[in-house]
């Protein structure tokens, strides 16, 4: 009689629904630093945000620490400013001259935040890119979706540069200026999508970004990719030139989870309870516009 | 040389034997004159006998003067008896033919002999760490919509799969590129059909099938867990024997025939079919199958040489169109196989010595395409292959000693070229791997078998690596039905896999970035027979890793070019930085509770087990379990011939009958795989004028925490009727039956409640489902 009692109970076993719960004590507070440095811009886009845990619902305006003790260290110098909360920008900013960002020049951000009633400290250097980045040329700024040339082979659209000596990264961001499911490029061959689906991802359709890395040389060309083009519309493209921090945290910080599940550690260059990127790029933009 | 002096003194000391004769011969199967691989042949009265190789052929040495019985006993196969007489001096020869039990035909089920070897004698002679299959065993256990060689094996104390949508085998802890496959002699690289259903392998073609979980000896190497020895069928030497089937995805065939009158030739073919019927109707949905087939040809030249020609094939096609709807269509595709092809030589020397000699060759190639290059997609070639010259001679001195001494010499070539977006990654490796072993197996009395071997390694690449590796095993039969078993040795390997889900893993070899790998191997046991009916074997076992890599996930952060191309784009060649090196350990014991005779046939299973793998770069340098490290595990496979087992529950003999039921069961529990669960959520922008921030996860430690238990339950129903000179097969398989949906992963999405609100959403997803399938084996 046991054994049937024992085998019934493992062939239950082998019947229904497992649920899993993220433990909710897995939490931590962290410190969630957004900066780039721009070389001849006032520092005025250092975001400092919270984390928060993995259940329920977030709001964004909430997340900013605006108390936060922001500092940044011109490391040659050893001279260190104060940034303070703009709360048009949401970011903390220093206009000041006392803080000039300059090429090839090292700075570390300092951070002191209390989240939840811990104090957190976080930190992280950046040395500025070399001067020399800049944008020579587009093939064409008026185009059409995958334009083809005489023999029907799609003709290259690409940004001719000239490359910082330094730089790690040359992001691509692009952004569509007009973008509605009315100018969708629907016949395309990446996307088969309705209009509720376009609507609900617009933003991400609208703005795309990707990256080219170990260029050598003094010049270099960074295709323009069609996969990114969703729209006709004419588009704003700005190119940063970035360096080791913001290389690494740009190639790591969207593949966390690979397709299998398995969760990964992002390379972040920051010291401390803090996550996120403090880096620095030079920035170029163009435009251009793709018509029926 | 402390071992080789052992060697000699042995040798001399052997050699000076008594007056004796000696009895060789081959083992076959009377019914179509296939060889038979781990046949028992012994003296009956005695305790001289000898087990048959893997040509079937079986050596009595320093046989005292006398009149004997010499008996032959094989699963499923008649005891077989023939009276010899031996004089002073004499070499006998007699081959075997062993009838197939008339009662069980290819059935395994057979009922215990009286004058059957005891199980504990069989399981004495059976190396340390080892199981052995039939192809017709494989094909009993219930799988997904049919029978597949790797998936049963998932189903072995110690082998664990990482989940149903993969067929590779985790063995004690290792990684699936830390097994070696071979198929009749040729490695074969990536045994895989895609999504995990099918192995490489089609059970209708196998003859015999050798695991060794760890602890093997001085003739296997180069990987650090597990050896796969696969040997094909050679086909029918007597009449020609047709199979085919058809499941609901794929058709098959297996034909055999003689080739003259010492001679045949088999061959297989099988090809899924989903893209011609399913498929279409199916919409976004990708274009796949896949083919492959095996050819062996054997040739009996003389009566003691043998020639054996085998080849494999095959090919998976993958295609699927982003969108189907546009003028021009762009996609993903992927076309990829394994090649591999072997001619052995077997020769006997004298009458006691065996030799085999091989060429074997294996390509394993994949060629992948994701929309294109100049829009931002990427092209790919993946390729290793190798050209293998190897030799084994074994030697019987005497019915107390063995030597094994063989070599290798392998070509390997392995070629990884990408190209994409501004750049091109172009690695070629041509390396070569010089092997020598020696084995000397030592019965010093009836109570020991003691196996002590070494193995050279030489493997020349962009650095020298040179390694001895001393293997040794010993059994002790503590009383009747008692043997205790240890054995420990150190392994190599020289090739590292970067394992990418759902497609075929690139392969690449140690240089001078990587080192190769090392394990270190203990193992102790017992194995016990319970009344000559179940086989108990305990093992535990400790393996150290050293040097064993994994992929860095991001290994294009650190990875700098070796030259630029003339449009000053970066090539990548080297291997530097793509892995992350470590050190491990897994532990674990295992209880195998095997049944081999009577109507009810099968195992239990279990182990407990852990591993903890210390890599650099890896969950801030602590400890960490890898995801396929799995605590408990029970399995229970039966295959019950249905009538049979209700008479013999009533004390009745097996039928007599043309047709006959068979249940398959397969019952699985495994305690739930480490997972690493988010910490939290973030918000972040990838640039100062980010209009689109994303919503990250920071993980916590690395596979802290413990997906829900895995569970299943698989059935399977076959009715076989025998007409006169054909068979056929229907059956029913449930995959599943119970329908638990087993946790694979937890994903991570997020849901826009409005422009400041949104909301983290955690998806379960799961494996498969309950799946049921059917299908038909007519064998003529």
């Amino acid at each position: 009689m046991l054994k049937y009692i024992y085998s019934l109970s493992i062939l239950v076993l082998a019947c229904g629904t497992p649920g899993y719960d993220i433990d909710k004590n897995a939490y931590e507070p962290k410190i969630v630093i957004e900066g780039i440095l721009i070389p001849n811009e006032s520092v005025h886009r250092i975001k400092i945000t919270r984390n928060f845990p993995i259940q329920g619902t977030i709001d964004k305006s909430l997340l900013a620490i605006k108390n936060a003790d922001v500092r940044i260290k011109d490391i040659a110098t050893g001279s260190t400013v104060i940034l303070t909360y703009d709360a048009g920008l949401n970011t903390f900013v220093f206009y000041d001259t006392a803080l000039s960002v300059a090429f090839n020049k090292s700075y570390r951000l300092e951070v002191n935040a209390t989240i939840d009633g811990t104090l957190l400290e976080a930190s992280s250097e950046t040395t500025v890119p070399t001067i020399g980045f800049k944008i020579d040329s587009l093939d064409r700024t008026i185009t059409k979706f995958r334009e083809l040339d005489a023999n029907r082979n799609i003709k290259p659209l690409d940004i001719h540069v000239k490359l910082s000596p330094n730089a790690q990264i040359y992001v691509v961001a692009q952004y569509a200026l007009t973008a509605d499911t009315s100018n969708f490029i629907y016949d395309n061959p990446y996307f088969n999508l309705s209009r509720t689906e376009i609507l609900k991802n617009l933003s991400s359709f609208q703005y795309q970004t990707w990256e080219f890395e170990n260029l050598k040389g003094s010049i270099g060309r960074l295709p323009l990719q069609w996969w990114g083009i969703n729209f006709y519309s004419e588009y704003r493209v700005n190119v940063y030139a970035g360096d080791k921090n913001y290389k690494d945290f740009f190639l790591t910080y969207e593949s966390v989870q690979d397709i299998d599940g398995t969760l990964s550690e992002p390379v972040f260059h920051i010291e401390g309870d803090g996550i996120g990127i403090f880096g620095s790029a030079i920035v170029d933009s163009l435009t251009y516009q793709v018509v029926r | 040389m402390k071992y080789f002096c052992i060697f000699i003194v042995v040798l001399a000391w052997t050699i000076c034997g008594q007056e004796s004769g000696t009895i060789t011969g081959f083992l076959y199967d009377a019914s179509n004159g296939e060889t038979l691989i781990g046949a028992n042949v012994f003296l009956q009265g005695t305790k001289i006998g000898a087990v048959s190789n893997g040509n079937g052929y079986y050596v009595i040495p320093k046989v005292p003067t006398g009149e004997y019985t010499l008996t032959a006993q094989y699963l499923g196969y008649k005891t077989y008896y023939k009276k010899l007489s031996v004089p002073a001096g004499a070499k006998l020869q007699h081959h075997a033919h062993l009838q197939v039990d008339e009662i069980q035909g290819d059935e395994i089920v057979t009922t215990a002999d009286p004058d059957s070897l005891p199980t504990i004698i069989r399981l004495f002679e059976k190396p340390i760490s080892r199981i052995e299959f039939s192809g017709v065993e494989i094909k009993r256990i219930p799988q997904v919509v049919e029978a597949d060689l790797l998936r049963s094996l998932q189903t072995v104390p110690g082998i664990v799969p990482i989940s149903d949508f993969s067929s590779a085998l985790y063995v004690r802890g290792g990684t699936p590129d830390q097994n070696l496959y071979l198929i009749d002699g040729s490695d074969v690289y990536s045994p895989e059909h895609a999504f995990g259903l099918f192995s490489t392998f089609n059970t209708d073609a196998i003859k015999k099938i050798e695991l060794s979980k760890g602890g093997f000896g001085a003739n296997y190497g180069g990987r650090l867990s597990s050896i796969l020895d696969v040997t094909n069928i050679d086909g029918n030497r007597k009449n020609f024997e047709g199979l085919v089937g058809v499941s609901l995805l794929s058709a098959k065939t297996t034909l055999q025939t003689p080739l003259g009158s010492n001679g045949s030739l088999s061959g297989s073919f099988r090809r899924t079919y989903f893209d011609k019927t399913i498929g279409p109707q199916l919409k976004n949905f990708p274009t796949y199958y896949f083919w492959d087939g095996n050819v062996k040809a054997f040739f009996e030249l003389d009566k003691k040489n043998t020639l054996t020609l085998s080849g494999y094939g095959g090919s998976d096609n993958l295609n699927f169109n982003f969108n189907d709807n546009s003028t021009e269509k762009i996609g993903f595709s992927d076309i990829w196989g394994n090649k591999t092809a072997s001619l052995r030589w077997g020769r006997v020397i004298g009458t006691k010595m065996y030799s085999n000699f091989w060429v074997t060759l294996s390509n394993y190639r994949s060629d992948l395409a994701f929309g294109k290059v100049q829009d931002g997609g990427l092209k790919e070639r993946n390729e290793i292959g190798d050209l293998t010259f190897k030799g084994n001679l074994e030697y019987h001195i005497s019915k107390e000693n063995r030597v094994n001494f063989g070599f290798e010499q392998k070509n390997l070539k392995g070629v990884f070229q990408e190209d994409f977006p501004g750049g091109h990654v172009d690695v070629q490796a041509n390396r070569k791997q010089y092997t020598l072993y020696l084995q000397n197996i030592w019965l010093p009395t009836e109570a020991w078998n003691i196996e002590g071997g070494l193995r050279y390694d030489y493997f020349d690449s962009e650095r020298k690596f040179q390694n001895l590796d001393p293997r040794v095993s010993v059994k002790y039969r503590l009383n009747e039905t008692t043997n205790l078993k240890g054995a420990a040795g150190i392994y190599h390997q020289y090739l590292q896999n970067i394992p990418r889900p759902f497609l075929g893993g690139i392969w690449t070899t140690s240089d001078r970035y990587q080192k190769g790998s090392v394990a270190y191997h203990y193992i102790a046991g017992v194995e016990r027979a319970i009344n000559e009916v179940y086989q108990l074997e305990i093992e535990t076992y400790y393996k150290q890793y050293r040097n064993i890599y994994s992929l860095n996930p991001f290994f294009y952060v650190d990875i700098q070019p070796t030259r630029y191309n003339d449009l000053s784009e970066p090539v990548y060649t080297t291997t530097q930085s793509i892995f992350r090196r470590g050190n491990g350990n897994s532990k674990g014991i295992e209880f195998l509770l095997r049944k081999d005779v009577g109507s009810f046939t099968g195992w239990i299973g279990y182990s407990l087990a852990h591993t903890e793998y210390k890599t650099a770069g890896v969950n801030q340098n602590k400890s960490y379990s890898p995801r396929h490290d799995r605590a408990h595990n029970v399995n229970l496979v039966a295959n019950i011939n249905i009538r049979d087992f209700i008479r013999a529950a009533k004390g009745m003999d097996p039928a007599k009958s043309t047709g006959k039921w068979l249940l398959g069961i397969n019952l699985v529990y495994a305690s739930g795989q480490p997972i690493t669960e988010p910490s939290s959520n973030y918000y972040i922008g990838n640039t100062p004028t980010d209009t689109d921030p994303s919503l990250g996860l920071f993980p916590t430690d690395i596979n802290k925490y413990h997906l829900p238990a895995y569970a299943r339950f698989d059935l399977s129903l076959t009715y076989e009727k025998q007409f006169k000179s054909w068979n056929l097969s229907p059956y029913i398989q449930v995959f599943n039956l119970g329908n638990r949906k087993n946790v694979w992963y937890v994903n991570y999405t997020d849901q826009k409640q409005d422009d400041n609100t949104v909301t983290r959403k955690t998806k379960i997803l799961r494996q498969f489902p309950l799946l049921p399938s059917f299908g038909i084996n007519v064998k003529f």
